[in-house]
């Protein structure tokens, strides 16, 4: 059963990469094409600024529920990290409760946002309903709970290799947090 | 009571070790529930705080130097750098610093800049007779330039927390002279360092190979020329620069360098994608948590009791830079950025700074910030890469800190610094 | 006491804010202190379409929107986007007062939307501004000019004789700057908020080609609320600040054409039949939806 969601969660972790990674790959296409539109065939084209933007809805938020499971989000640790072993273990507890909560609060919610406007379009797009710009949201947050149900009932997977594939072989601490980031 | 409940449960669920993204959300509900607001309006300001055209450029800037970084530009910065500078006592401590203002230009991560400069010069200077200690300390300080030197997706964070009423490209040229004033300080800590403790000379580069060194880092430096020419005349927008910024470091890196194999493009996608979302999250998460802010009034409250303090402006800056250092040791940048920018701009605006000025003034300090224990990210992964304790390399760290402090203090007290290249060109 | 969060894209002291917090004091008044509005100005809590959502889901209670965001679900109201429908400000007006006015409102309260309009607002006449002079529809030839993100607006504009470019509102100071576009059009306190003119842009040529009005708006769950005696309060109330905010604005209108004035904008009389004429194909176009409505509208003294 357990080896069942992990394998079931290993498919979905390597779809959110890719569907974000996709996302960030056409955005970055989509917004030249519009300069290139706008100088070489003297048009200002209207469908580039809101598709992007689309993109990055999935990106963001299904790209985030892939790094929850990679553990690639900032935290505060410095606070737990000296604690005794049990109360550690009790922080641990409530952190994955609360990001249970926020996670299905933002599913739930989410999704009532997104099919209370599916039926309002966006003005630059008339096929182009609202709720299919917020979708990703519900979606993301639902796959960051399965996420978050894996990591309570079987344990953290950021140490796997499907997890950081992109860090060298033989990994170390310097060469894994270089490759935190961004800030 | 209510600023209590919203600001109480973030800080909660932050020490308890929620992801900080996830801290602001669910305190932005907790908050919601306790004036009664509908939590459907908290979650169309988490999509809408992401479903922004102004936000793409972040993104992008980081995806342009995440690609610029993995494919040998780092190496190509150090090597003209060092033709540039290598040769002097202590070169090789300036080769780390000017490496660092050459990096900038191409990202706006003190991250990325210490894991790939870092990784090349502190064990070069360490083989150079350099304690490493040090050598790790002015690779850390040196990436805060990252930051100030555009073009730097912080930036681009401040004027989005800002309400997009700051104008992307003005914030970006005001970076430039506290960018540059912040090397230069940097470079003379270096070379008194140096002259006391008699670090070795570097060698002079035959002009053929100098050359050939310079020619291709002009490759990957062209990226700052594209981003900041293209905005600056007008014919690209922010949004468009970065994302030609990303197809030109892609062209350069594979076309033109040529030592990034293709079958390695997942892995910098997977990389990109687990670094970049954290950031956006962050942004929708903070975009509700600012809303209830706004909703609980508590900008406005922190503005008159601020104002109440004094309504002197060098007094309300000190006061103002003394909260984000001690929430700089604590905190990281981007959410610092997001949450404290909607509550101090009204303030300073009030008292008649310019809010290109005060973006300076966050990013320097907060940059401070990414290099300060307890928690400083740039800090962790420079004493990483170098294999040192925390501890160690803070300590080596105290007379940097006071030079970066000088900095600070100039850039909060010199308007003009920030605003002159920016008013000279007309933003 | 009740409070009502009122939210408007536009600063403090912008003529809707003004009008609707003198609303909000009448109200308070009114009602024996049993209501008071809480204003939110200058975009503090979202974009205008973040803050319509909000008004629909109740945690935003009175909202001055355009009605850009209004349009998906109540077409009727996009007759007010064609070009030259209202032959100047005051048949605007006397088109808002009338029955005309009170259908379309009653029209998106009954729709899907969730609000209530109340009243209308006055969003001023947009003009075309240009760094060469234009008079003529020839005058535009080649002039690139900045219109809103809107097919229908790009189309007006090629009509009239100059090339539309839809262009975020922020990018349009160092687009005219750097010549990216020629011109760009609003009404004068926009141009001079934006200091589109120290950008180059010193011609304002009154052309009033789109004259739009805007809405004030009240939350459907807030109005389900109130008693039918509260909500012919604020109805009332309402039409008052529909009538004050005319003024406030034509103030502003006043002030801020001198202030371009002594800034060296030139203003530029036209007659702007020839404009009318050429965007006729436009009308035609977009307009054949509600071709009834239109000759409603033009048939208003
Ligand atoms: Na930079
Ligand atoms: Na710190």
């Amino acid at each position: 059963m357990k080896s069942l969601y992990v394998a079931a969660m290993d498919r979905l972790y390597l779809a959110c990469i890719w569907a974000a990674g996709v996302a960030i790959v056409c955005m970055s296409l989509i917004i030249p094409w519009g300069v290139f539109t706008r100088y070489v065939l003297g048009t200002g084209s209207q469908w580039p600024e809101p598709i992007a933007i689309l993109l990055m809805m999935v990106f963001t938020f299904i790209g985030a529920a892939a790094a929850y499971r990679a553990n690639a989000h900032i935290a505060v640790t410095m606070l737990t990290d000296v604690l005794p072993p049990p109360l550690r273990a009790l922080c641990a507890w409530l952190v994955d409760l609360c990001m249970a909560a926020a996670c299905a609060f933002v599913a739930w919610y989410g999704t009532s946002l997104s099919l209370g406007t599916m039926g309002q379009s966006i003005s630059e797009l008339p096929w182009l309903p609202v709720g299919v710009t917020y979708a990703a949201l519900p979606l993301g947050s639902l796959f960051t709970l399965l996420f978050v149900i894996e990591r309570r009932w079987i344990g953290p997977q950021d140490h796997r290799r499907l997890m950081r594939y992109e860090e060298p072989e033989k990994t170390d601490r310097g060469a894994a947090l270089a490759h935190g980031e961004s800030r | 009571m209510d600023a209590f409940v919203l600001i109480g449960s973030f800080m909660l669920l932050m020490v308890l070790g929620v992801p900080i993204a996830f801290s602001l959300g669910l305190a932005a509900l907790v908050g919601a529930l306790y004036i009664d607001i509908p939590l459907d309006a908290v979650m169309i300001q988490i999509a809408s705080g992401v479903n922004k055209f102004s936000l793409l450029a972040i993104p992008f800037f980081v995806l342009a130097g995440a690609i610029m970084a993995e494919g040998g530009m780092a190496r190509r910065l150090v090597a003209f750098a060092g033709v540039l500078i290598g040769f002097v006592r202590g070169g090789l401590s300036l080769v780390n610093i000017l490496a660092s203002t050459f990096f900038g230009a191409i990202s706006g991560s003190s991250v990325a800049d210490t894991a790939s400069v870092g990784s090349v010069l502190i064990p070069e200077m360490e083989r150079k007779g350099y304690p490493r200690d040090f050598a790790t300390a002015v690779t850390v300080s040196g990436s805060v330039q990252a930051i100030l030197i555009p073009p730097s997706h912080n930036a681009v964070l401040y004027s989005l927390a800002a309400g997009g009423t700051v104008s992307i490209a003005a914030l970006f040229m005001a970076g430039v002279l506290p960018g540059l004033l912040m090397g230069l300080t940097l470079a003379v800590l270096c070379l008194y360092k140096a002259k006391k403790h008699g670090y070795p000379k570097g060698e002079v580069i035959p002009l053929k190979q100098a050359l050939k060194i310079c020619g291709e880092a002009m490759w990957g430096l062209m990226t700052m020329v594209i981003i900041l020419g293209g905005i600056l005349s007008g014919v690209f927008t922010a949004n468009e620069s970065a994302s030609i910024a990303v197809v030109w470091a892609f062209f350069v890196t594979m076309f033109i360098y040529r030592d990034y194999k293709w079958s390695d493009l997942p892995k910098l996608m997977h990389r990109t994608v687990k670094t970049v979302t954290i950031v956006m999250i962050l942004i929708g998460f903070a975009a509700a948590f600012g809303y209830i802010m706004t909703l609980m009034m508590i900008p406005l409250r922190v503005t008159s009791f601020l104002t109440a303090l004094s309504d002197n402006k060098y007094v309300i800056l000190a006061l103002i830079n003394v909260l984000l250092i001690v929430l700089g040791t604590l905190m990281d940048m981007s959410p610092l950025i997001l949450i404290l920018t909607p509550i101090l701009l009204p303030v300073v605006k009030m008292m008649g700074v310019d809010p290109v000025h005060f973006g300076m003034i966050m990013m320097v300090n907060l940059g401070i910030g990414l290099i300060t224990p307890p928690v400083g990210t740039v800090l962790f992964v420079g004493s990483a890469i170098a294999k040192l304790k925390i501890g160690v390399v803070s300590k080596a760290l105290m007379p940097f800190f006071v030079a970066l402090f000088v900095v600070l203090l100039m850039v909060t007290y010199l308007p003009w610094l920030s605003l002159w290249l920016p008013r000279t060109l007309g933003l | 006491q009740t409070v009502l969060k009122a939210a408007d894209v536009h600063p403090a002291g912008y003529p809707t804010v003004v009008a609707v917090e003198a609303m909000g004091k009448k109200l308070e008044a009114a009602s024996q202190g049993r209501y008071k509005f809480q204003m939110f100005p200058g975009s503090v809590l979202g974009d205008e379409k973040a803050m319509i959502e909000q008004t629909q889901v109740g945690a935003i209670q009175l909202l001055r929107t355009s009605l850009g965001p209004v349009g998906p679900v109540v077409p009727e109201v996009n007759v007010f986007n064609m070009p030259f429908v209202f032959r100047d400000v005051a048949h605007m007006r006397a088109v808002i007062d009338g029955p005309i006015g009170q259908e379309l409102l009653d029209k998106i309260s009954a729709s899907p939307a969730k609000i209530v309009a109340l009243a209308w607002m006055d969003g001023g006449s947009r003009s075309l501004y240009t760094k060469k002079p234009v008079r003529t529809p020839a005058d535009l030839k080649g002039q690139k000019i900045r219109m809103m993100g809107n097919p229908l607006f790009v189309d007006t504009m090629n009509a009239m004789g100059g090339n539309g470019i839809a262009m975020g509102y922020g990018e349009v100071f160092t687009a005219i700057q750097t010549g990216v576009v020629d011109g760009a059009e609003n009404n004068p306190p926009s141009l001079y908020t934006a200091n589109h003119f120290k950008a180059g842009a010193k011609y304002y040529t009154q052309t009033n080609h789109l004259i739009i009005p805007e809405i004030l708006v009240m939350s459907r769950v807030a109005w389900d609320k109130l008693t039918p005696a509260d909500q012919t309060l604020m109805k009332k109330l309402g039409r008052e600040a529909q009538l004050e905010q005319r003024k406030l604005w034509d103030a502003a209108v006043a002030d801020y054409s001198a202030k371009l004035k002594a800034e060296g904008v030139e203003f530029i009389a036209i007659d702007n039949k020839p404009f009318f004429d050429a965007t006729a194909p436009v009308r035609a176009k977009y307009g054949a939806q509600f071709a009834d409505l239109m000759k409603r509208i033009g048939d208003v003294k």
